[in-house]
C-alpha cells in the first residue's frame, strides 16, 4: 500500500511539474489530466472511492474537456514559442509563497498524519459507504454553504450568457 | 498470505476470461453489423470468407495487423500514439464491473462472475466514460488535418453534452433502488413487472438515446461523419492503431448496452434459461438495436442534435428526476 501511494505521489508530482514546464499547451493539458488521476488514486488507497470518482468525473472528464475544447478552438499550436509568465511572475512568486506557507502551516497543524476526524473508517461502513455519509452531511449539517455554493456557481452561469449575448449584439 | 496470491490469481483468471471474451464478441459484432445492415438493405453483406463471411472479422484482423502503420508528416509525434490507447483503455476498463451473473454457491464457495463489486457501480461507468473523449480529442488534434480536428471538436463538444441527460437519467433509478450498487439495481427487478424500463420509461427513452450519442454511432456519429469529414477523428490512422479505435468503439457499446440491461431490463432475471445467458442476450438485443438505428436513420446535423440534447433532452430528465420524486413521497 505504502508502495502505491508514494508510485502514484511520484507520478502526481511529476506531472504537476510537467504541466508547468511544458511549451506545448495541449501536453500540459494532458500532464495535468495525468496529475488530477494520480491524486483521484491516492483518494482510493484513502478509502475515499466516492471522492476519487467525483475526481476524475468532474475535473478529468468535464473539466479537462472543455480547456482542451478551448485550446484546438484557438490553434495555439503557432503561440508556442511565446515567453511565459512575463508580466505575472511577481504576483505568482508572491500567491505561490503564501500558498505553500498556508500548507506547511496545515500539515503542522494536522499532527503530521496522526490526525483522525470523526469520520473514520468503522464510522463510514455504519454508515452504508462514503456517498450516503457524505449526502447526509451535505444535506443536514452544511446545507446552507452547499445552496450558497450552488447559487454561486448558478450566478456564474447567467453571467458567462449575458457576455455572449452581448458579444452578439455587438455584431 | 497464501490466501491472498491465491485470490489475486483467482481475479486475474477472470479478467483474462472477460477480456478475452469481450474481444471475442467485439470482434464478431463487426460481422454481425455488416450482416444484419447488408440485410436490411437488401443485400447479402459479407459472403466471401467462410460460410456466409463468418470469417471475416479474422481476415479483417490479419489485414489490420499486417498493414503499415503510417504516421503522417507534422503530426504530434507523442499524442498521436497515445491516442489510440486512450481511447482502448476507458473501454476495457469499465468491463470490471459488469456484472454478468449473481454470485453462485457451489460446494461451499462462492463464486462471483464479475472483476469487482463497487458500491459506487455506475459513477464508476461514468468516470471512465467521461474519459473516453480524450482518446478522439488527442486523435483529432495531432493528426494535423483540418477534417481530423473538426471531427474531434465535435466529439468533445457531443460527449460533454450528452453525458448531462445521461446522467440525470439514471438518478430516477438511483432513487428508487436507494443505491448505487449494480448487483443492488439488478436485485430490484425481480420480474418483468419490476423492470424499470416499464417504471421508469422515460429515463429509458433518454438513457438510450445518449448512449448512442456517448459511443459515437450512426445517427448520432458527428465526429466521424464520412460524408462530411472523410472519417473524422481517425482519418489519419491506419493499422493496428486504427483498429484500436474500432474496439474501443465496439467494446464500450457492449459495455454501455449491458448497462442499460442493468438499469432497465433487470439483467441477468429471466425464466428457464442460466442468467448468464439471459444477460448476454438482452445485452445483444440493445446492440443488434443500434445497428437497427443506423440501418434506418439519416444522420441528424450538428447543430440540431446540439439543441436536441440542451432544449429537449435535458429539462426531460429533470422533470424525470421530479416526477420520481412525486411518485416516492
Amino acid at each position: 500500500m505504502t508502495f502505491v501511494f508514494y508510485l502514484l505521489g511520484f507520478v502526481a508530482i511529476v506531472s504537476s511539474i510537467c504541466v508547468v514546464s511544458f511549451k506545448n499547451p495541449i501536453h500540459s493539458a494532458l500532464g495535468l489530466v495525468a496529475a488530477l488521476f494520480s491524486t483521484a488514486g491516492i483518494y482510493i488507497l484513502l478509502n475515499a472511492e466516492f471522492i476519487a470518482v467525483l475526481e476524475v468525473i468532474i475535473y478529468a472528464g468535464a473539466i479537462m474537456v472543455l480547456f482542451l475544447f478551448v485550446l484546438m478552438c484557438l490553434n495555439i499550436r503557432e503561440l508556442k514559442m511565446m515567453p511565459q509568465f512575463n508580466i505575472l511572475r511577481p504576483i505568482a512568486i508572491v500567491v505561490g509563497a503564501f500558498l505553500l506557507v498556508y500548507i506547511v502551516i496545515i500539515i503542522i497543524q494536522s499532527n503530521f498524519g496522526n490526525f483522525t476526524g470523526v469520520y473514520n473508517e468503522a464510522k463510514i461502513i455504519e454508515l452504508g459507504g462514503n456517498a450516503k455519509a457524505l449526502g447526509q452531511v451535505l444535506y443536514s449539517r452544511f446545507l446552507l454553504p452547499f445552496e450558497i455554493i450552488s447559487i454561486l456557481l448558478l450566478v456564474a452561469m447567467i453571467g458567462a450568457i449575458t457576455l455572449m449575448k452581448e458579444g452578439l449584439r455587438g455584431k | 498470505m497464501d490466501g491472498m496470491i491465491l485470490k489475486i490469481i483467482f481475479i486475474l483468471i477472470k479478467i483474462l476470461i472477460i477480456f478475452g471474451a469481450t474481444m471475442f464478441i467485439a470482434g464478431w459484432t463487426t460481422w454481425v453489423e455488416r450482416k444484419i445492415i447488408g440485410h436490411m438493405q437488401l443485400r447479402l453483406g459479407v459472403m466471401r470468407t467462410g460460410p456466409h463471411g463468418l470469417l471475416q472479422p479474422l481476415a479483417d484482423g490479419v489485414k489490420l495487423f499486417f498493414k503499415e502503420s503510417i504516421v503522417p508528416e507534422g503530426c504530434d509525434r507523442a499524442t498521436f500514439e497515445l491516442a489510440p490507447i486512450l481511447s482502448l483503455v476507458p473501454a476495457i476498463m469499465s468491463l470490471a464491473i459488469v456484472p454478468f451473473a449473481d454470485k453462485i454457491t457451489i460446494a461451499g464457495r462462492t463464486f462471483e462472475p464479475f472483476v469487482a463489486n463497487l458500491n459506487i457501480g455506475i459513477l464508476y461507468i461514468f468516470a471512465w466514460s467521461s474519459l473516453s473523449p480524450y482518446g478522439l480529442i488527442f486523435a483529432g488534434w495531432s493528426s494535423n488535418n483540418k477534417y481530423s480536428l473538426l471531427g474531434s471538436l465535435r466529439a468533445a463538444a457531443l460527449v460533454i453534452s450528452y453525458e448531462i441527460p445521461f446522467g440525470f437519467s439514471i438518478i430516477g433509478v438511483l432513487m428508487m433502488v436507494g443505491t448505487m450498487n449494480l448487483i443492488d439495481i439488478v436485485h430490484a427487478q425481480p420480474d418483468i413487472f419490476h423492470y424499470f424500463i416499464f417504471r421508469q420509461p422515460l429515463a429509458a427513452l433518454i438513457f438510450f438515446i445518449s448512449i448512442v450519442a456517448e459511443t459515437n454511432r450512426c445517427p448520432l456519429d458527428l465526429a466521424e461523419a464520412e460524408s462530411e469529414l472523410v472519417a473524422g477523428y481517425f482519418t489519419e490512422f491506419s493499422g493496428m492503431r486504427f483498429s484500436f479505435f474500432f474496439l474501443a468503439e465496439y467494446i464500450s457499446m457492449f459495455v454501455i448496452a449491458s448497462m442499460f440491461t442493468v438499469f432497465f431490463l433487470g439483467g441477468w432475471h429471466g425464466p428457464v434459461l442460466p442468467p448468464i445467458l439471459w444477460f448476454l442476450i438482452k445485452t445483444y438485443l440493445i446492440v443488434i438495436s443500434y445497428m437497427w438505428l443506423r440501418a434506418t436513420l439519416p444522420r441528424i446535423r450538428y447543430d440540431q442534435m446540439m439543441s436536441f440534447c440542451w432544449k429537449v433532452l435535458l429539462p426531460l430528465s429533470i422533470l424525470n428526476i421530479f416526477l420520481t420524486a412525486c411518485y416516492i413521497n
